[in-house]
């Protein structure tokens, strides 16, 4: 069990690093949708692991296939709703630079 | 037999409900030298620490209460009527939980499971020798007791080690349902704890997983409680959810094992884990009903699983 969550808080570090690093390198910060996106999708990404891997350790099998299943589902709908919002605002930020241009 | 061993041989037939014998005796004269304590509170908090190291999983105290206690002493063996006579006036009761293994009931119904519940019965005789041993040694009467004297389930709501569940006993925070009681009645005055609730009377409202799961239909799926008992084996007039006693004791016969289904399948019984006590604690919330549906689904409480009692012993 210690071993789980020495794993996961390595994983929530290099996440966080992750995301701060292509934060960074994008010509337009994300949207705070997009923050609380992000977030939501590692915690809940993060829960997924710990809930498998607990149930897995308690020899609980059924349990950790549907929180993979259950939670991991929730996690990639979060994954798809958080770039979807992301291409959005993108998209936003540069039809207004073209309006901008073909006004100027 | 060997998990009932130390029942059999130095608390007989205490399973029956028979009082004073053995290591239940109450006939030992408490040490001539009185300790006197600077408050209830400090006699509590001594009490419950001596009892926890000395083998109760949970303790909790409550003041004596007649309404708990038999009118009389019943012997099964000899069919006998004593009128309940304590040999001294009773004014605190210590309350104690005795953990069952979590992965013997998870064989249950079955000899392994029934060996769980008979490792409790040594384990409440021996707990309850030691820790009215310890209020006698403090020079204050102490009276051990089983299944017998008094009613234990509503003895340890008061105490606050739980709430009573559809299945009619108690459902622990830390156990479920899964534990034996028994208590000690004893003259020294004790702080009382208090009654504590964490949402299971509203989940037993929607759950009814052990109605479903009890092989005789002894526990009511009715949504409601009621204060109204099936047969004179209930004690009317507390709102609850009666058990058929009579129905859920002849299934036991006629399997010739204890049955231990409702607490097997209830998903308050769960092993130590932060996943579990995640759950437990949504389980106080409007979430409860799908939280039911949701153990069933991710595989918890099941019973009959020939699988788990075989892969029991290699483990």
């Amino acid at each position: 069990m210690a071993i789980m969550w020495f794993f996961l808080g390595a994983l929530a570090c290099g996440s966080v690093w992750f995301v701060i690093s292509w934060a960074g390198k994008q010509k337009n910060k994300p949207s705070i949708a997009v923050w609380v996106g992000i977030v939501l999708t590692i915690l809940v990404g993060l829960f997924t692991i710990a809930w498998s891997w607990s149930s897995l350790l308690h020899e609980e099998t059924q349990s950790a296939s549907m929180g993979l299943i259950v939670f991991g589902g929730i996690t990639i709908l979060l994954f798809i709703i958080t770039s979807a919002l992301n291409k959005r605002s993108r998209s936003e930020i540069s039809g207004d630079s073209n309006k901008e241009f073909q006004s100027q | 037999m060997a998990a009932w061993s130390v029942d059999h041989m130095a608390a007989t037939n205490s399973e029956y409900g028979i009082p004073s014998q053995g290591l239940y005796d109450w006939n030992v004269e408490p040490n001539k030298n009185k300790t006197q304590f600077a408050s209830p509170e400090e006699a509590a908090v001594i009490v419950k620490k001596a009892a926890l190291f000395l083998g109760a999983s949970l303790v909790g105290i409550t003041d004596y209460d007649e309404r708990w206690v038999y009118s009389d002493f019943y012997n099964p063996m000899t069919d006998e009527s004593i009128p309940a006579d304590f040999p001294f006036k009773p004014k605190s009761v210590v309350v104690i939980a005795i953990e069952m293994d979590f992965d013997a009931y998870r064989t249950g119904p079955s000899m392994i499971a029934g060996a769980a519940t008979g490792l409790g019965y040594s384990k409440m005789a021996e707990t309850t020798n030691k820790v009215a041993t310890f209020i006698r040694q403090l020079g204050y009467a102490a009276a051990p007791c089983g299944n017998d004297t008094a009613l234990s389930v509503p003895l340890a709501i008061m105490a606050g080690l739980g709430e009573c569940g559809r299945n009619s006993i108690l459902i622990t925070k830390e156990f479920g349902p899964r534990v034996r009681l028994c208590k000690v009645f004893t003259e020294l005055q004790m702080k009382a704890d208090k009654p504590i609730t964490f949402g299971v009377k509203e989940f037993c409202r929607s759950c009814k997983i052990c109605a479903e799961s009890c092989p005789s239909e002894a526990i009511p799926m009715d949504d409601d409680p009621t204060t109204e008992g099936h047969n004179i084996s209930n004690c009317n007039g507390i709102e609850k959810w009666y058990t058929d006693a009579e129905k859920c004791f002849q299934t036991w016969a006629d399997n010739t094992v204890d049955c231990c289904n409702c607490i097997t399948s209830c998903p308050y019984n769960k092993p130590a884990s932060w996943h579990h006590d995640l759950t437990r604690n949504v389980a106080n919330t409007p979430l409860a009903s799908v939280l039911s549906k949701l153990d069933t689904a991710f595989g918890f409480g099941k019973t009959y699983d020939e699988k788990v009692i075989k892969n029991w012993w290699k483990k």
